[in-house]
This record gives structure tokens, sequence and C-alpha cells, in this order.
């Protein structure tokens, strides 16, 4: 036995930190099962741990901004909805409330009171999603089921509402294409309380389960101040303690008539994440509760001249996307299409922070730090 | 967020308008005139004091702007680029836009990495998008696009390729359709 090995050997069996490791580079995606959609990451491991994790994104770029110069803005409304599939409706509000703006045009109450019962009725389905992918990457395949049954009830309600399941294209500027269907409210109501029926059920499979907590509680914690510096928004920068959220920070449509709590959480690590996600369906579905309650009769959208040609001009809008903060930046020359129209979306911001999460983790802690980190790659690349 | 030594409270929220009147307080000359549009203050900074500017809006306790929310650029063609760079402040309630005009052919800035890591990405995007480059940045490398893609594909000289390649017939853009249609 060479000096060296009997070296190396010793060190190992005594612990004393001497032995040589050699880093390696692995590669994770684009196409991973771990990673939703095409994200890739870069990951310098050490053994079990990680060094250094990079994102690399741009796999699923379409290039959105440049094809919304294209387009005018009732058709834009069909290409916003893609960015972050999950949520189509709150994608395309903001959009309309830029147009609003500049045109000053006014919205009847009874399409901004369904505008914020399909929000949030959206919320709620992108939560059970996330509910339920997050248990599956961490080995646990019962949750996507429980969510995937109370999703089925608000998913059938927004089809009867939109006639999609995905990509709904329903919000115009103005307020929405048409008005609701018979029995809609009764479907809605009828899927809210099941859903509130079910939570505890969520609650207790994973959050009281010792081996979640042991995946996640104090893994890939996010100090608060961090986050704001990386524009970190929606339910991680809450589970790290920072009770923003613009329906309430900044209130659109109508929220501020709407009685909902803001959930946060107290250390920013994984499980902080998943519980804001779980308690804030609980706040959604007060809202749509409240909302479907009082909604009052009117018309559906508002006087809107046949063709849009906005003033020149620049507005910034922004609305509480499930993620986070979803805002647009319109530049109009006086034309039918936007000069420019820049988009901010939620994920882009959250997931430019994951290196800062990733350092120190170990490769298990990986799964559970990305799957908390509730992104979509069309809203990261657009 | 704890108490620094400012003048207000460290959770105080404020009108814009009295905190466009901090702002130009605290930031004297180096911001043009600021201007309130949809309850957000709007301010023009020349390229080179942005990073200052940024700094104070940060670390001054009263202003507390430490939320980065997205910086963006605008082809303006023969008038030159823009840079946007938007702001917020959770603990006053306070939108605040930044508006940094780059003179015609000028097509550099400072990088504001140095006050908010969060830059990081949005100057990434930003410089292979309209070529500008971001002084200081640790790793201006292409973020979307391939690392041999030649080309800046969000300035206006940059045609969408699926319009060019083959004509499409009749009016297919809004307002072509002249008279008629559903334009």
């Amino acid at each position: 036995m060479s000096t060296e090995t009997e070296h190396l050997q010793e060190a190992h069996l005594s612990g004393a930190g001497t032995l040589r490791t050699e880093e390696m580079i692995l590669n994770i995606g684009p196409q991973h099962p771990a990673t939703h959609g095409v994200l890739r990451l870069v990951v310098t491991l050490d053994g079990e741990r990680v060094v250094e994790g990079t994102p690399v994104v741009g796999y699923m770029h379409r290039g959105h901004e440049k094809l919304l110069e294209q387009r005018d803005f009732r058709q834009i409304t069909n290409l916003l909805s893609r960015m972050d599939w999950l949520s189509g409706i709150n994608n395309e509000i903001p959009a309309s409330i830029c147009v609003e703006k500049l045109m000053e045009i006014e919205v009847p109450r009874r399409a901004t009171y369904l505008r914020v019962i399909l929000a949030e009725i959206n919320r709620i389905l992108n939560h059970l999603m996330f509910t339920g992918s997050f248990g599956l990457e961490l080995g646990a395949t019962t949750p996507v089921m429980y969510a995937f049954r109370e999703r089925e009830l608000l998913q059938s309600a927004m089809e009867m509402a939109t006639g999609g399941r995905m990509h709904f294209g329903f919000i115009r500027p103005g307020g929405l294409k048409e008005d609701i269907p018979k029995g809609f409210v009764d479907l809605a109501l009828k899927g809210i309380r099941q859903l509130i029926k079910a939570i505890p059920d969520y609650e207790n499979l994973l959050m009281g389960n010792e081996i979640f907590k042991q995946r996640t509680v104090g893994v890939g914690r996010l100090p608060a101040r961090l986050a704001l510096e990386y524009g970190v928004s929606g339910p991680i920068l809450r589970a790290s303690g920072v009770p923003y959220d613009i329906r309430k920070a900044d209130p659109y449509l109508n929220y501020s008539e709407f009685d909902f709590d803001i959930p946060v959480g107290d250390t920013g690590d994984s499980f902080d994440r998943y519980f804001v996600l779980i308690q804030e369906m609980k706040e959604s579905a007060k809202i749509v509760e409240q909302a479907l309650t009082g909604l009052p009769a009117g018309s559906h959208i508002g006087v809107v001249p046949k063709r849009l040609t906005l003033p020149p001009g620049e507005v910034w809008s922004r609305a509480e996307n499930p993620l986070g903060e979803l805002g647009y930046y319109l530049v109009s020359d006086g034309d039918a299409k936007p000069y420019r129209m820049k988009v901010r979306t939620p994920s882009f911001s959250n997931i430019s922070v994951v290196p800062h999460l990733l350092r120190g983790a170990y490769v298990p802690d990986m799964v559970a730090i990305l799957g908390s980190m509730f992104f979509v790659v069309g809203d990261i690349d657009r | 967020m704890e108490q620094r030594g400012g003048s207000l409270k460290s959770s105080e929220r404020v009108e814009p308008e009295a905190y466009s009147w901090l702002v130009s307080l605290k930031l004297g000359d180096l911001i043009g005139q600021t201007e309130i549009r949809y309850g957000q203050v709007w301010a023009t900074v020349e390229p080179a004091r942005l990073p200052e500017v940024v700094r104070i809006l940060k670390e001054d306790p009263d202003l507390d702007c430490g939320y980065f929310t997205f910086l963006c650029a605008i082809d303006w063609q023969d008038k030159g680029f823009e840079v946007v760079v938007v702001l917020c402040s959770i603990s006053r309630g306070v939108t605040v836009g930044l508006k940094v005009p780059l003179a015609p052919g000028v097509t550099s800035l400072p990088s504001l990495t140095g006050v908010f890591r969060g830059a990081n990405w949005h100057e990434r995007e930003a410089a292979e998008m309209f070529g500008i480059t971001f002084e200081n940045h640790p790793n201006l490398t292409k973020l979307y696009l391939a690392e041999d893609f030649v080309g800046h594909p969000m300035l206006k000289s940059f045609k969408l390729a699926s319009r060019t390649y083959k004509p499409w017939p009749g009016a297919k853009d809004p307002g072509e359709a002249a008279g008629g249609g559903r334009g």
C-alpha cells in the first residue's frame, strides 16, 4: 500500500477532513423529471454537497416581447396567457389594466368582480398544482391525487365560464369576453366548498409528516434581505417573513373590498414556502366566496371603441400573480400595437436567486429547494 | 425591518407626493424633475449617475427603496436607447421608476449589480436583446440566446423572421385592413 493511500485511508477513518476530494460537474436537464419543464441546472458537486449550482434558462424562450410588438391590444391577450400557463387569467388582467389606464376606460363593477373571481380560482388551481407536484418531487405520490381531485371541479367551472381549461383568453380591455353562463356560480361555490373541506387533509398529509419535515425544515433558507435585493415575490417572499402582497400593498381591481389575510412564513425555508402556499388557498377561497355571493348585476364589459388605438404614453401596471409580482411596462407611440411591452414575470426574478440557495446544500435537498421555488418555465423564459 | 435612524418611522407609509418631495430633497440635482404618474414616482437620471442614485434610494432609511422590480431597455431608433429601472419601497408603499436616456450612438452604462445583485439577469437580458453593455457586470454573457447567436432581436431594425421569409397574403396586421376587416 502506498503512503498516499495509507494516509488517505487514515484520514478517512479518523474523519480528520484531510481527504482529498475532486469536484464533479453534473448537468441536469434541460429535460429532467425533477425540473418542471425545460429548466437546466449545471451543478458543481463535492461528494454529496453542492458547491455551485447555476440555472441555465432560455430553452423555452419564445420571444414574447417581440411578438407583442406585432399584435394589437386584443390579440396580445392570447399571447400573455401562454407565459405562465398555469395562471392564464392572472397574466391577462394586468395587460388589460394597462390599456384601461392609458385609454381611461371604465370597467363595470360586475366585470371587476368576475375578474377577481376568475383570478382567485386560477390562483387556487395553480397552488393545487404545486401542492401536488412538491409532494411528488419528494417521493410522496398521494398529494397529487388529492390535489387533482379538488382541481377538477374548479377547472370545470373555469371551462364553463371561458371555454378553456388552460389558455383562457377571456380578459378584454374594458372587461371580459362574455358574461358567465347560468350555473357557474353554483358550480364554483361547490368547488370552493369542497376545497375548504379538503385543505386540512393536505395539511395533515404532508405538513404533519415527519419525513416531509426532515426533508424541508431548514432546507433552502432564503433570508428576507436577499429576497428583496433579487426582486423575489409571491409566496416565496412571504415565506421569508415579508408580508408583501400587491393585492393589499397596491390594490387593483376591487381587492380592497374583500376580507382576507396575507399568510407569512417565519424562516423562509422550503417548509415555510409550502406552508404559505397552502394557507393562501384558504384566503383565495374566502375571496371567491365573498365575490360570488356579492356579485352585482350589470354589464360584463365597458364602453370600448371597436378599434383600440392608445394615446402615446407609458404605464407600469402590476398584479399579484399566483407565483409573485407580474407586471407590464407598456410604451405606446399612438399606434394600435404596443411600441414596447416589457414583461416582468415573477419566476424570472425568483429563479435568479437559486444559486444562493443551492450553495452548500446536499444533492437530495436540491430537489426540495427547486420544488419549493414554485416556478413555471414559460414564466421564466417568456 | 429595524429602525435605522431616519426621520420617518421604519414602517411608515407615505403618499407618492410626499415621497416624490423626499426624493427631490435627498437626491438634489443627481436626478431630473420628478413626476407622479398613476401614483408612482418617476424621474430621469443620467446614465453615469444611475448607480449612485439607486444606491441612495436603497440605503437611505427614509427612502428605503430596497426592492428591485425590474430593468429593461427601449429602442427609440435614431433617438437612441432608453433604460428603465423600477424599484419599490415596500415600507413606504411607493413605486419609483427611473428613466435613463442614452444619447444616440451610446450603447453602454454602468451596471447596477454592485447595488442590487438581482439586476444581474435583467442586465444580461437587456444586453443580448439590445446590444447594450453594462460596465462592471460580473458575467455579461447571453442569458436566453445561444452563445453564437448573431444580432440583437429586440432592436426595431431586427425584423421578425416569420414576417419576412414568405409574405402573407392580404391584411395580417392591425391597421392594414383599410376601412374593413376586424382591425
